[in-house]
């Protein structure tokens, strides 16, 4: 019995020298005498993929003429995850962070200011188009790139459209188009709206809170302003927010708190077949570009309605759409004679966190995804529009968002607007959030919550305002007693 | 000291400096930091000009903005309630279902299987599972209740019922508790019940003059450590609700997680989880001075 356990015992010792010895080993690939610059990104799947691809791409060019690897790493809460690494001091070299993050970074002195190595490499203003620009500046100072970006549009179901195209017509509509303001989208949403004999619905014409992903942005599209940035003010009780409030209350209280209740319970979430605008069962959503690629790999009869896909892109652009049974148009303003082309503009971004080991050579790769040849092919694969202020034809001739132009239209528009540039962004997200929902489920006038909301959120800003002055005097403090 | 036992605890202290070392390092340091960081503004990235992190002191500050908090408020109102719903009911099931599986049947050992299992599945497993039974138009409660002509609610969905949902799927993980009673159940002296039967007391009064009382030391484990458990909550309602609707599963351990790593407010964060600390002593020592009266231990 000794024997045995020590014979077990020796195959074990002899199995963890071998596995020690031959092994896989951490950054095998990389060639010798090159600087490793680790890049964590929020991607995994196919959109993972597709960055790793790109970031192939630099390391055998760029990359290699330059002695740089680009070491890519896909994970889960980049967000939580950058702050902790930056928090221990052993931040990553390039973070793919959202929009958002940047100005939570920024604020906080715990990113890299870009403006020197962007102007090294030809990177300024006109690169870009005005809105990501402006959102990837925080206080006069660059600090990011944009990776990918998005502008939100409507997204409709041209073919519940167009079975009901008499119903349109005989109330006035042109179903051969999209809506061209929230008053013609309200009469949309009547006519397509399906609801059984218990009043359960079964096909909504248009909810605001489905996704809802968005919601919180609606008052841009009735001329409301959330945030100044000048005067340091919340907009929370503007006329125009508040309109913007009470047109989204008229949903739940048109089609019952119940009935939306029930009918979103029984949706599947986003990115499954059984979604709401997927599955037909939401005949409009305010949406992102991503679309193209979700309604063609979860319901691709829907991308083919007349041709195959393969003989599509052979049509001229404009004979494209006619191929899909949904359409894209941007969301229509309160007043479309004043407000056109409204966005929501987001993006995804890289930052240089403060402490990177080898922060001129991740710009290096920041600055080669910002080429445009690098840039096209990226959101091309990511289906989303380009940030730059160039774009090719064959960008648009070939992208696989047959509404594309749609996208990069939005994205040049003046009235394309980005999130709440405030180091409070997240907190003051949370309260909008609960005012919304207090809206949504009526349990408050939308005049009433918003109210509220802006003596919280103004509170709140106070909070931060109180404890910035005490950084203030602390770091004079210190200053002052510096040697 | 011999300098043979020094030898031995020489060795003895190196074979525990794993465990030793990780508890220094990895609690004992962050529990004295968090102290400290909760009388600063911390918010675990700002940096100084000179690029360094930086802790500013603050005194209470953070303490006295949390006691004019609504958040502190309502959150520790959530709690509260949900520990109130949650707590008893949970020992209840638990006592009734370990007395029923320590009842001499057939297939004992598959009940008890079948009632420990659901403590194996991982939280989020289990959260999607009841997500879906509490859907309100597909859910298997409202299909129950459409049987017998009533029109369930929404459940999580909806502001009245989302916390007492919360607090009947917490019932879904009783099986530990479960087998520590069966394992107290069996500890109780069989002679104890032969001598209340010779004084001719019945089940109900053998439970409650026997077993209840037998029981009462691993009764009072369990309530100590559902204390502990219920007033941390954080993972179902994170996952099933976020906090809402309208905040109305808004947990402590949520807000203090969020107010650390969201809105990066460490200090504060700190304070409140020295404020929870404090709240669950407080309940703990509560709990400790009224076992006297009902606490019995064999052998005193």
């Amino acid at each position: 019995m000794k024997h045995v356990s020590r014979i077990i015992l020796v195959l074990m010792l002899i199995g963890a020298v071998a596995l020690m010895a031959l092994g896989p080993r951490a950054g095998g690939k990389i060639p010798e005498g090159f600087t490793v610059v680790d890049y964590w990104e929020k991607w995994s799947g196919i959109e993972g993929q597709q960055m790793q691809q790109i970031v192939d791409w630099f390391n055998s060019t760029v990359g290699k003429e330059k002695k740089i690897y680009v070491r890519y790493l896909s994970i889960s809460a980049v967000d939580r995850k950058t702050l902790t690494a930056s928090a221990a001091g052993v931040p990553p070299d390039i973070a793919g962070l959202w929009q958002r993050d940047l100005v939570a970074f920024a604020s906080r002195n715990a990113l890299l200011p870009l403006d020197e190595l962007a102007a090294e490499h030809g990177i300024g203003q006109s690169t870009y188009k005005p809105a990501f620009w402006e959102m990837c500046n925080y206080k006069g100072k660059l600090y990011g790139v944009v990776s990918t970006p998005a502008t939100m549009g409507l997204h409709y179901n041209r073919r519940s459209v167009l079975e009901l195209g008499e119903k349109f017509q005989a109330a006035g509509l042109d179903p051969t188009r999209a809506p061209k303001s929230i008053a013609e989208l309200d009469q949309w949403a009547k006519l397509l709206d399906i609801r059984d004999d218990r009043g359960a619905i079964r096909r909504a014409g248009y909810l605001p809170k489905e996704p809802g992903w968005y919601i919180s942005f609606t008052p841009f599209w009735f001329g409301g302003q959330l945030w100044n940035p000048e005067t340091a003010e919340f907009h929370f009780t503007d006329p125009n927010t508040i309109r913007a409030f009470e047109w989204i209350q008229s949903y739940p209280k048109r089609l019952g708190k119940a009935a939306l209740s029930d009918f979103s319970s029984a949706a599947g979430g986003f990115g499954t077949p059984n979604s709401p605008f997927i599955a037909g069962t939401c005949s409009m959503v305010l949406q992102g570009p991503w679309m193209g690629n979700y309604m063609y790999q979860l319901r691709p009869a829907s991308c083919e309605w007349v041709v195959p896909r393969g003989v599509e892109m052979f049509l001229p652009r404009t004979a494209r759409a006619f191929n899909y049974e949904w359409a894209a148009e941007a969301m229509p303003a309160d007043d479309p004679t004043s407000l056109t082309d409204v966005t929501f503009a987001d993006a995804d971004v890289l930052l240089i966190p403060r402490g990177a080991a080898h922060p001129k050579e991740a710009f290096e790769f920041l600055a080669f995804v910002t080429r445009q040849d690098v840039m096209e092919r990226l959101n091309s694969m990511h289906c989303k529009p380009s940030p730059l202020a160039k774009v090719s034809d064959d960008f648009i001739r070939k992208h696989p968002n047959p509404y594309i132009s749609v996208h990069e239209r939005m994205a040049f528009s003046p009235n394309a607007r980005p999130q709440i540039k405030s180091p409070m962004q997240a907190e003051i997200a949370a309260e909008y959030e609960l005012a919304i929902d207090e809206i949504y489920l009526l349990s408050k006038t939308p005049r009433q919550s918003m109210t509220d909301l802006q003596k919280r959120a103004r509170a709140k800003y106070d909070a931060h305002l109180k404890r910035q002055a005490l950084r203030q005097v602390h770091a004079g403090t210190a200053s002052e007693s510096a040697p | 000291m011999s300098s043979r036992e020094r030898q031995n605890f020489v060795k003895g202290l190196l074979f525990v400096s794993p465990w030793l070392i990780g508890f220094l390092v990895f609690t004992l340091v962050p529990v004295g930091l968090s102290l400290y960081y909760s009388f600063c503004d911390f918010s675990l990235i700002e940096r100084d000009t000179a690029g360094k992190t930086q802790a500013i002191w603050v005194g209470t500050e953070n303490y006295r903005q949390l006691f004019q908090d609504r958040e502190f408020y309502r959150t520790l109102k959530n709690t509260g309630l949900y520990a109130i719903l949650s707590l008893p009911a949970g020992m209840l099931v638990s006592i009734g279902l370990a007395l029923m599986l320590n009842a001499p049947i057939r297939g004992q050992a598959i009940y008890r299987t079948i009632i420990f299992l659901p403590s194996l599945v991982p939280v989020v497993a289990s959260a999607m599972v009841w997500m879906w039974l509490f859907n309100a138009r597909l859910g298997f409660f409202n299909q129950l209740l459409a049987t017998i002509g009533i029109d369930g609610p929404a459940w999580i969905g909806d502001k009245k019922w989302a916390l007492p949902a919360l607090a009947m799927m917490s019932l879904w993980g009783v099986g530990n508790t479960v087998v520590i009673y069966l394992a107290g159940l069996q500890d109780i002296p069989r002679d104890l019940y032969e001598a209340a039967e010779i004084d001719g007391a019945g089940a109900i009064r053998r439970l409650f003059n026997v077993t209840l009382p037998m029981l009462s030391p691993v009764i009072f484990f369990n309530l100590i450590m559902a204390l502990i458990g219920t007033l941390q909550v954080f993972a179902l309602p994170f996952i099933m609700t976020g906090g809402g609707p309208e905040r109305s599963t808004y947990m402590y351990t949520q807000y203090l997680y969020e107010k650390a790593f969201a809105y990066l407010q460490m200090g504060y964060a700190s304070a409140m989880a020295w404020v929870q600390l404090l709240i669950i002593l407080g309940l703990t020592a509560f709990a400790f001075w009224t076992s006297k009266r009902w606490v019995h231990y064999q052998g005193r």
